[in-house]
């Protein structure tokens, strides 16, 4: 290696850090450290002369290490990066020391002992950067097309939304045609629409697009790769084809459950597909035209017990929607819905359950404990009423369970494929689901609609363009940039046992089936380093954040350091 | 804006996440004379890298173990989850450890007496740290924590402690032998005094060692045979 | 929010209003007000110095009046940008002419009296608007005696005392006497499902009562919370499963009730008076804190933003959408995303920012096409840091 030639800059920011720190001494003291050869104070660094000194100072000295003591690093790292840059020093040679928040802010009291504290952060700082390699970014190329995985309303409005921004799309659906579960109901809330209408009316926009192809009974057999780069092999009927596309939107959507039959006695209220539907199974009938007058619906059926204990979220609009269709049908229809919480959360909704007892549908409250229980030979619910204080009975030509939406059984096989997780009940895990509810924590990977958790078709068109506008963006620009902050692997250390493929939260590290060594995808990888610390072989690096780098970093926190 | 005061004793080094925590890194605080080390996290279930603070958790229980195997006391080390926004709780949560360690005095490091020994103590945990075996043992336990061992059993958290428990005794002891081994030939029964152990324990720790080609008989005297590090 | 103020192709005027805005989707142009700080942006390291020598003091409304901030402050300490503003309305100087101490002390020399509001005029090709809500004020809803007894809050002034850098420094001290709120009363929709005054349902109190309580129990292992309740909303991802939590860990007790009125004894104490509606009784429950989950409504202002956009809204004074194009305005090009178009939590809040974001990206991308501007290498380049830092 070259002769050490690091430069100190210690800022005063004003009186922020020099009205409680000695920084002048701070300065002198740094020049006594290993391996520097010009240190300075400045009033303020990150002034267009203080960076302008800092510039000066790197060709002037002949600087190939520079280490600037002041803030923090989250406003002003990017202006000293660029400053060693533009004298051709590699940012990744600069070290930033913060004295402010760290120091002088924190002690105000202490000079002295504030002033020593600096002295030892900063102989941290350049015992770091005396160790520090150049990096640079990694560009990696995108290819400007997309996977769409469902043909449902969510994956019909993502399609035509990234097929409008003039990108390439392929489209898989593995039913014979698209529309998911909008095919099988009857009319919209809350525009009380045709649900075939509405969904024609959406497909024949998507189909203008040339640039989107639409795959029906089709499978997705493989996918391999990582964002910008993912070969996807996909069955359309008996033949198989590869598509490269550069990011992937998942949305699969969901199932309604659908009771077991069971022959003798204790299906779940008494269900039988006959008297006794589910919602979905209502719908259908409604298409048809019902004769049935007394109806009962049944709200959390399946939903909010012990072994499926979520909300799911729609079945309380879907009921009332489907209570005032009967009403508006035949007025004599008597519709009774039996609720645990009424979800009718929002505007519209809230306004729709007031206009639903005005039109006469019967709501009526019951608890976990006593859940109401069907007799089909006496045709009648039987459930007890809170205020009444005693069982009820309502009698029924149809009863209809709201039962809720759950996960496709096969979800786990595509989970596993493009290595982002499912939860406990089967529905897609987002990264975080406050701030990043549409991403995985693997790059190139977005979700929408029910395969994340049940919606509304309003929810599900907002999560789509959501989703797209998040996969088209590498895709317009064409490629991705990555900060050369990744782990690495020493081959010759790595015996393949797999536990950092086990543990990377971003699927960034895998084994390669070859080699059999770890290999790193650079682009996904974050740098979060827990492939390093569970390497059994300590065969696992971080760059810029080298367990040498540490080590003397350590040192120096606590022993005087000789030159 | 906070600007809450809080003890100049503090230095701070920065990972990305504390997912990069290694055991060995804190044991080298402790070896260049920290008198306490505080690993801060976010908090749980919010980790800006998904799991890091989950892995860091099982990698300071560890090292506890190790320091405490030394005579050091456990609370010269502890892991914290704060969020970056939670300024009022990082101070509290400084002052409060500082005043811990304050109360427990100096590291034994410093100690005229014992300061060596537990050096070197210390840099036979490093070597403990940076084996294979614990190494896997501790980077296995969060998935096992997740989703049950091979056959898919959920292990409750006690018998984890309790795995990590003996291979850090395990360990340990394997590592102050070879120690000792490089620094002098030695029979099992002066090495069971040099490192506190009972002599059968250390007997057989010998054998093992030695089936796995890492030491060696040097010679025999007066009937007893002297080990060597190979 | 951070990462906003530092994407390189977000400029952010904060502090400033829409006065007009004129064209069509592709081309709008907007003026926009941009009020003066009386501080140079460019120049304010938001160092602190002037804010604590200033000598006036007022109250704080980011704390809800909680503590009090100076006539020149930072909006909240993580605020974006970081720059100090001098509220000329309660500034010595502006009063009287005399004391400039903020200029005085300013070493990077940023204090500017001289400083006039700029008109800035900007030709977005599409719009996005996020303007969020307001809290009900529930003062005029007597039965809860808000203003009246001390010891009623909000739950938004609820969020400030509980906040470990708030006003209290996260004790949960109670208004009349500064005594830690133990036994906590929690008050949903309060003016929301209401005729008399907002029919909707503000879609996040339920949820965010429950984070309330659990708050309080992580502050005081003796705290104890009820939350009185009309129908329980929980249809969120994993919201049952916090509500149980919420039961069994956390000690919350659910009562499904309809409060009538507060009273208060002769120690301040509020007294709940309720109709449990599971068994029909009257009851009544001594608590040392009542938290009020408001109702969360339109911006008072928004009929003149509305305007100014010439867009429409909703009965309810929510940006007007369409159910199946719910980012879309009546106006196009202009696109609505969060609470400001109807009742939503975070994560539906950000999703819908994104789709937002599609439409209006596509309105643009339309734009530089027909202009014959799209090339795609001009785009600038994503870093690693986009999806990362969040």
């Amino acid at each position: 290696m070259n002769e050490l030639r690091i430069g100190v800059f210690v800022c005063k920011c004003g009186s922020n850090i020099a009205g409680f720190i000695d920084v002048p001494a701070v300065a002198e003291y740094a020049k006594g450290l290993p391996g520097v050869v010009f240190a300075r104070h400045n009033l303020y660094s990150c002034s267009e002369s203080g960076t302008q000194t800092i510039k000066d100072s790197i060709r002037e000295h002949n600087l190939n290490r520079v280490v600037v003591a002041a803030c923090t690093p989250r406003t002003h790292e990017p202006v000293f990066r660029a400053a060693c840059e533009d004298e051709g020093l590699n940012q990744f040679l600069f070290e930033f020391v913060n004295i402010r928040e760290h120091c002088s802010w924190v002690h105000m009291q202490e000079r002295e002992l504030a002033t020593q504290k600096a002295k030892e952060l900063v102989r941290m700082g350049v015992a770091r950067v005396a160790l520090l390699e150049p990096g640079e970014m990694t560009e990696v190329e995108v290819i400007p097309s997309a996977l769409v995985i469902g043909g449902g309303i969510s994956g019909i409005t993502a399609a035509t939304a990234l097929g409008s921004m003039g990108l390439k799309v392929i489209l898989a659906e593995r039913e014979k045609e698209l529309g998911g579960m909008l095919n099988d109901l009857y009319k919209l809330y809350p525009t009380g629409e045709d649900a075939r209408e509405f969904l024609d009316k959406r497909i024949k926009t998507l189909k203008k697009f040339k640039n989107v192809e639409i795959l029906t009974s089709s499978e997705i057999k493989d996918i391999e790769g990582y964002i910008g780069n993912y070969n996807v092999i996909i069955k359309e009927g008996k033949k198989e084809k590869d598509y490269k596309v550069g990011t992937i939107i998942l949305a699969t959507g969901a199932l309604t459950y659908k009771p077991k039959k069971v022959s003798k006695g204790k299906s779940l209220f008494n269900y039988d597909g006959k008297n006794v539907i589910t919602q979905i199974q209502l719908e259908n009938r409604l298409i048809k035209g019902l004769k049935e007058k007394k109806v009962v619906m049944i709200q959390c059926a399946g939903s909010r017990v012990p072994e499926r204990i979520y909300c799911s979220r729609i079945c309380c609009m879907t009921a009332i929607k489907n209570g005032m269709l009967l009403k508006k049908a035949n007025k004599d229809a008597e519709v009774t819905i039996l609720y645990r919480d009424l979800q009718t959360y929002g505007t519209d909704y809230e306004d729709e359950l007031r206009e639903a007892k005005k039109a006469g549908v019967k709501f009526i409250r019951y608890s976990k404990e006593k859940p109401p229980s069907v007799d089909k030979k006496k045709k009648f619910v039987s459930v007890h009423h809170e205020l009444l204080g005693r069982n009820i009975e309502i009698p029924f030509d149809l009863v209809v369970l709201s039962t809720p939406l759950i996960a496709h059984s096969d979800v786990k096989k595509l989970s596993q494929k493009l290595k982002v997780p499912v939860d406990e009940h089967g529905f897609f895990l987002e990264a975080h689901v406050k701030l990043r509810p549409l991403e995985f924590a693997t790059d190139g990977v977005f979700i929408c609609g029910c395969a994340h958790w049940p919606a509304d078709i309003t929810e599900s068109i907002s999560q789509a363009l959501g989703a797209t506008s998040k996969a088209a963006i590498p895709l317009l620009n064409l490629k991705v940039t990555v900060e050369p902050i990744i782990s690495y692997v020493d081959e010759e250390k790595c015996t393949g046992c797999g536990i950092c493929e086990e543990n990377c939260p971003y699927a960034a590290i895998t084994k390669d089936p070859e080699t059999k060594k770890a290999k790193v995808t650079e682009v996904i990888c974050k740098g979060c380093g827990i492939c390093a610390s569970n390497c059994p072989e300590q065969a696992i690096d971080i760059k810029h954040y080298k367990d040498e780098q540490f080590s003397a970093q350590l040192k120096a926190a606590f022993e005087e350091v000789k030159t | 804006m906070s600007r809450f005061q809080y003890p100049t004793n503090t230095r701070t080094i920065r990972v990305l996440c504390t997912g990069q925590v290694d055991p060995t890194y804190l044991l080298k605080a402790f070896k260049h004379g920290a008198d306490g080390v505080m690993v801060i996290g976010c908090r749980l279930g919010e980790c800006h890298y998904i799991t890091g603070n989950l892995h860091a958790r099982w990698k300071v229980d560890l090292t506890k173990r190790m320091i405490e195997k030394i005579g050091m006391s456990t609370e010269r080390l502890e892991m914290r989850f704060i969020s970056s926004a939670e300024g009022t709780k990082y101070i509290e949560a400084v002052k409060e450890f500082t005043d811990k360690v304050k109360s427990l005095g100096p590291t034994p490091i410093k100690s005229k007496e014992k300061g060596e020994k537990i050096k070197r103590a210390i840099d036979s945990l490093i070597s403990t740290a940076s084996g294979y075996r614990i190494r896997a043992v501790v980077a296995k336990i969060q998935k096992m924590m997740e989703e049950g061992n091979v056959y898919n059993e959920k292990i409750p958290q006690e018998e984890i402690e309790k795995i990590i428990e003996d291979t850090v005794n395990t360990e340990f002891v394997r590592q102050s032998i070879l120690l000792c081994l490089r620094e002098n030939t030695s029979s099992c029964v002066k090495l069971s005094e040099k490192i506190n152990v009972s002599p059968d324990i250390v007997l057989s720790h010998l054998s093992h060692l030695r089936k796995n080609n890492l030491i060696d008989v040097d010679r025999v005297e007066e009937r007893v045979p002297l080990y060597k590090v190979l | 929010m951070l990462e906003a103020g530092r994407h390189p192709n977000i400029n952010l005027l904060a502090y400033s209003e829409v006065k007009s805005v004129t064209g069509k989707a592709g081309n709008f142009t907007v003026k926009v007000l941009k009020k003066a700080r009386y501080v140079d942006e460019k120049e304010c390291t938001s160092c602190g110095k002037c804010v604590e020598k200033c000598p006036k003091k007022v109250p704080n409304e980011f704390e809800l009046g909680l503590d009090k901030r100076k006539a020149i402050y930072l909006y909240f300490p993580q605020g974006i940008p970081a720059v100090v503003t001098i509220d000329t309305e309660n500034c010595i100087y502006f009063a009287t002419g005399k004391c400039k101490v903020c200029e005085k002390f300013c070493e990077k020399k940023a204090i500017d009296f001289e400083q006039k509001d700029e008109t800035i005029t900007l030709h977005p090709g599409a719009i996005i608007v996020a303007t969020g809500f307001d809290m009900y004020d529930p003062t005029h809803l007597s039965q809860y005696g808000y203003g009246k007894y001390k010891n009623v809050i909000t739950s938004l002034e609820y969020e400030r005392l509980i906040c470990a850098f708030g006003p209290k420094k996260g004790e949960l001290l109670r208004p009349s006497d500064e005594k830690h709120a133990e036994v906590i009363g929690y008050i949903q929709c309060v003016g929301s499902r209401s005729l008399k005054d907002n029919r909707f349902c503000s879609s996040v109190c339920c949820m965010h009562a429950t984070k309330e309580a659990m708050l309080a129990r992580e502050h005081n292992p003796r705290a104890q919370s009820t939350i009185f309740y009309t129908d329980f909303r929980a249809f969120g991802k994993g919201f049952q499963k916090y509500i149980k939590r919420g039961e069994e860990e956390y000690g919350i007790k659910y009562i499904r009730s309809r409060v009538a009125e507060i009273t208060e004894d002769e120690e301040q104490n509020p007294v709940i008076w309720y109709e449990d509606t599971k068994s029909r009784m009257v009851k009544s429950k001594k608590v040392d804190l009542v938290v009020l989950a408001t109702a969360l409504v339109p911006r008072k202002d928004v009929s003149g933003l509305a305007k100014v956009l010439g867009v429409e809204l909703d009965e309810y004074k929510f940006f007007k959408t369409d159910p199946f194009t719910p980012t879309d305005t009546t106006k196009s090009g202009i696109f609505a995303a969060g609470y400001c178009q109807a009742p939503l939590d975070i994560p539906e809040c950000v999703a819908q920012a994104s789709a937002a974001a599609q439409r209006a990206a596509n309105v643009v991308l339309l734009e530089r096409k027909q202009s014959g501007q799209l090339r795609s290498q001009e785009t600038p380049a994503r870093t690693q840091s986009d999806t990362t830092s969040s």
